[in-house]
């Protein structure tokens, strides 16, 4: 044994680090590879599970009804970035985005595809594939072309056209090159201008259309999708300064061609040459009227999208919408009391999209109407939001974000005729028959014009409703009377009535909050509940506020299936309330419950609704329950932390669940993203607060830690 | 696998006998509840988020002081050498240790809890972000011990060890959190950060559970403890 043990060659260092080195190498560098391949599967085949209680990472319930039913095949395709510049367009530092707004939009987008039927995804970063987005382009106005060949054509057309203006006018070149010479040997200053204003347009008029054509044939020709629209819309500003010069030019020979200090020869010219410019004008705006006719051109807003930044396109299978970056992530324009802190811009990516989704589903868009009995469009938006902005255009900018067709109209007809129509026409009967009418019937507005009676609107209400249509109706205390509107929904409301509570003293609180103002006047009511209705079954205890409203009840009646809503907050949870009539001074700081003055006792309603055969009604006992500065206040303490969040979430969502129930879209009735249900820190003295900051947060906790240290250590040392 | 519980609850029990560990769970929890305090005020939401992701920050440090000696302090000492001639393999010898700590970080976490009870007293916290936080935490802790045990692998100083699990850390967690904000940042680049700690670990700390977090977290750390198993293998042959 030892001879054979002596016959063994040892082995170096260096060998054995050869061998048991390069085996350790080969053995990490295994699982190197193992490691990358199960983070590969790992993220090829993943799960996602959103531990919040309101799923804010999930897509809304409204969404997953909608797109569980997708009928056609959708492709949504994301053109987000993920290099984000430095500096914008009109060179101003921007900050990089604290949000990596690519990947909230894959993530969500991942979701429709995960949950929806028939959805595909694509995500196409434009800085590392632009070809593949110079291809999308292409295949989109290929497969929707549509207006595209219109546009083709008419700039194809153009330069035949432009020739035959051209040859019509040449033979005024000649003639007016041998008469200013005439024309300008007369002392007449007014007509020498005339004669050279009309040589020089038509002399020019050759050069500036040829200039025109070459340079719409170089664009058409250098971008793969040129910008139809803008080079159309080009091509008619420049023919109506053409109609223009021309118009001047005709009014001029109409005057100089019977005046007698003005030379024969420039007499005659002009007498012939005005059919010959009637014709030339006739031409011209001919082609310029045709442009107007061309349609709608969508392409242009794709390829305009594209060239910003991050856009999100969905197509179906006959349709196609684009959504950019600013509709996505948009900044509220609110009312708030703390303007120190910019708001953080909000995702409504899951809102933008599902209603496109819609929109190609149902290119015929339901339609809402605002209508009134004179009085300011109610809908109409400025932006930013302004006192110009009519009272509800938060509300119908909100319906529109929904593929709703928003119009306004005044029945009674007075505010165009004290506007001599400049606002624009209203829609006629025949646009608004099938819409969902949102009636709002002024006092202010019952002013007769001319000594007539003041005009009213709850009969043509009653038609719309009596011929099947739908209604959502904002009753004024002291407005029009609705209830020959409302007969047979078993609906009644007191309009010389207002729902009141005792007068809450505003003492040691901040007087200059509209909040606590609002709620703490005997007409104001925080409203947590809001009854059982088909619209209000998501609206859970989410916070509104309603101010001056008028009593609403209803009574049971055949064919007919009602309820009320918004019940007023009454004893024992809050202070009492009744029903006063209009009369009593509602700022009285000793207003009580008293019968004799007509006082009725709760409980009471804020709204109703009923249903019968086609016909759906939900009915509101005050405007102020949508109106703009009502949906649009801002949570203070979130907006502290750059979190938007309405302060009274349940008006707004209110309103559209009630336009989702009318328009008969009961699937969409949930809670819109725009809705926050958030726990907050209760208030708390200022001692308590330092208690746990300071004791319990700084000292305490640490302190224990350091105090077993210190324990531990002494046990041991005694313990030797 | 029998040695490795006998390891990890030697090492357990070994650090309430460390002043360090004292003094740096004592840190922990003071700058926790100081970015808590910022939270913790009338009118705020009720939720830990924020203080979760800065937690984070404070591990890249702590985890490392906690665990440079975890093996350092052996072969410095020695005491390597009694360890691998007992009849323990040295997955157990890495596993136990591993497991020891992981333990004392679940200990060092707990107090936390309180601010949880804070919230629950004085508002409505949404349970499911606030566990899903903690899963993050311990699973972020998990890959932190790992890499720091790697390294303390790899030296026989114990504060070369700290530092080099630092910079890893750092380099893991730290370094992709502000390159993200760098809107230059190349594409490629940009995707690797986005496959790194901290991103990750945002989806647990808002509520968000992603089984390829999960796989991330458990395949690096299990990636780590080999590799460390085969640094402590090595020294029989070097």
């Amino acid at each position: 044994m030892s001879e054979t043990r002596a016959n063994i060659p040892m082995e170096t260092q260096q060998q054995r680090w050869m061998k048991y080195g390069a085996n350790v190498v080969l053995v990490c560098l295994l699982a190197v590879l193992l490691w990358f391949g199960l983070i590969y599967f790992g993220e090829r085949y993943h799960k996602r599970f959103d531990a919040t209680s309101f799923q804010l990472y999930s897509l809304r319930p409204q969404t997953l009804n909608i797109i569980r039913d997708n009928p056609q095949r959708i492709t949504i395709t994301s053109f987000y970035t993920k290099a984000k510049p430095l500096q914008n367009q009109a060179g101003e530092r921007v900050a990089p985005s604290s949000v990596n707004e690519a990947q909230v939009v894959a993530d969500l987008l991942q979701e429709y595809k995960d949950k929806g039927t028939h959805i595909d995804v694509q995500v196409i970063d434009p800085n590392d594939s632009p070809a593949q987005v110079d291809d999308l382009i292409s295949e989109v106005s290929s497969r929707y072309g549509g207006a595209v060949d219109k546009y083709k054509k008419y700039l194809t057309d153009l330069p035949a056209r432009y020739d035959s203006i051209t040859q019509a006018a040449a033979p005024d070149i000649e003639a007016l090159h041998q008469i200013e010479p005439v024309a300008r040997s007369t002392n007449n200053e007014e007509l020498l201008r005339t004669v050279v204003l009309a040589e020089r347009t038509v002399d020019d008029l050759p050069r500036a259309l040829k200039k025109s054509l070459e340079g719409i044939d170089d664009i058409l020709k250098k971008q793969r999708v040129p910008p139809y629209k803008d080079l159309v819309t080009g091509v008619q500003k420049e023919l109506t300064f053409v109609s223009q010069w021309l118009d001047a030019l005709l009014a001029e020979f109409e005057h100089y061609k019977d005046e007698n200090n003005v030379p024969t020869s420039v007499r005659d010219y002009m007498k012939t040459a005005i059919p010959r410019y009637q014709e030339l004008r006739t031409r011209v705006v001919a082609i310029n009227e045709e442009a107007n006719h061309l349609g709608d051109l969508k392409l242009d807003r794709l390829r305009k999208a594209l060239t910003q930044r991050d856009s999100i396109l969905i197509r179906g299978e006959n349709d196609w919408e684009i959504i950019t970056h600013d509709e996505v992530w948009d900044q509220d324009i609110a009312i708030t009391s703390d303007e120190s802190f910019p708001p953080r811009p909000r995702f409504g990516g899951e809102q933008m999209i599902t209603s496109a989704i819609l929109s190609i589903n149902h290119p015929q868009k339901r339609k809402v109407v605002f209508v009134r009995n004179g009085g300011p469009p109610l809908a109409k938006v400025q932006y930013p939001l302004t006192s110009e902005s009519g009272f509800f255009s938060a509300m119908a900018q909100r319906l529109r974000t929904f593929n709703y067709d928003v119009l306004d109209k005044d029945l009674t007809g007075a505010w165009a005729a004290q506007t001599r129509g400049l606002g624009g026409p209203d829609p006629s009967d025949a646009d608004i028959h099938d819409a969902v009418w949102i009636v709002l019937a002024d006092a202010n507005q019952q002013r007769s014009l001319e000594g007539m009676p003041p005009p009213t609107i709850a009969a043509r209400v009653m038609e719309h409703l009596n011929a099947g249509g739908s209604a959502l109706f904002m009753l004024v205390p002291r407005g029009e009377d609705m209830s020959l509107a409302l007969h047979g929904t078993g609906i009644y409301a007191n309009q010389a009535m207002l729902c009141v509570h005792p007068a809450i003293s505003n003492s040691g609180l901040d007087t200059n909050d509209p909040v606590q103002m609002t709620l703490r006047s005997p007409a104001g009511f925080e409203i947590t509940r809001w009854g059982d209705a088909p619209m209000t079954p998501t609206l859970g205890s989410l916070a509104g506020v309603i101010s001056g409203t008028c009593p609403i009840s209803v009574k049971a009646m055949e064919g007919v299936t009602n309820g009320t809503l918004i019940p007023i907050p009454d004893a024992p949870e809050a202070p009492r309330s009744w029903a006063a009539a209009l009369n009593q001074k509602r700022d009285d700081p000793g207003l009580a419950f008293e019968p004799s003055k007509g006082d009725r006792p709760g409980p009471l309603f804020g709204g109703a609704w009923a249903e019968k055969g086609k016909t759906r009604v939900a009915v509101f006992g005050t405007p102020n329950l949508f109106a703009n500065p009502f949906v649009l206040l801002i949570d203070d303490a979130l907006h502290k932390q750059h979190i938007i969040a309405p302060r009274f979430p349940g008006n707004a969502e209110l309103f559209m669940n009630s336009i989702f129930w009318l328009s008969r879209q009961d699937q969409m009735i949930a809670i819109s993203p725009a809705a926050m249900q958030v726990s907050r820190i209760a208030s708390m003295s200022l001692a308590t607060q330092r208690i746990w900051h300071v004791g319990v947060l700084i000292f305490v906790l640490p302190g224990l830690v350091l105090l077993a240290g210190a324990l531990v250590y002494y046990k041991r040392n005694h313990s030797r | 696998m029998s040695a490795a519980p006998i390891i990890a609850r030697r090492e357990f029990f070994s650090y309430f006998y460390s002043p360090s560990a004292y003094v740096s769970m004592a840190l922990f929890l003071l700058i926790s509840g100081l970015i808590f305090s910022e939270d913790f005020q009338p009118g705020q939401s009720a939720e830990m988020r924020h203080l979760m992701e800065r937690m984070v920050w404070l591990l890249v440090v702590i985890v490392p002081v906690l665990g440079m000696g975890l093996l350092a302090q052996e072969f410095n000492s020695g005491t390597i050498e009694t360890l691998t001639t007992a009849p323990v393999t040295e997955m157990e010898i890495v596993f136990g240790k591993f497991a020891g700590l992981l333990a004392f970080f679940l200990v060092l976490i707990a107090p936390t809890l309180l601010f949880v009870i804070m919230l629950r007293m004085y508002g409505q916290p949404d349970p499911g972000p606030v566990l899903s936080g903690y899963l993050g935490i311990v699973l972020v802790g998990a890959l932190f011990i790992a890499v720091t045990l790697f390294c303390s692998s790899l030296s026989r100083i114990q504060l070369v060890a700290a530092a080099l699990a630092v910079v890893i850390l750092s380099l893991i967690t730290l370094v992709p959190y502000y390159a993200a904000s760098q809107a230059t940042l190349p594409p490629f680049w940009r995707s690797v950060v986005d496959h790194l700690v901290f991103r990750r670990y945002t989806d647990f700390s808002r509520g968000m559970i992603d089984t390829s977090n999960i796989v991330f977290f458990i395949v690096t750390t299990g990636l780590f403890l080999f590799l460390t198993v085969k640094a402590v293998e090595s020294r029989r042959w070097r």
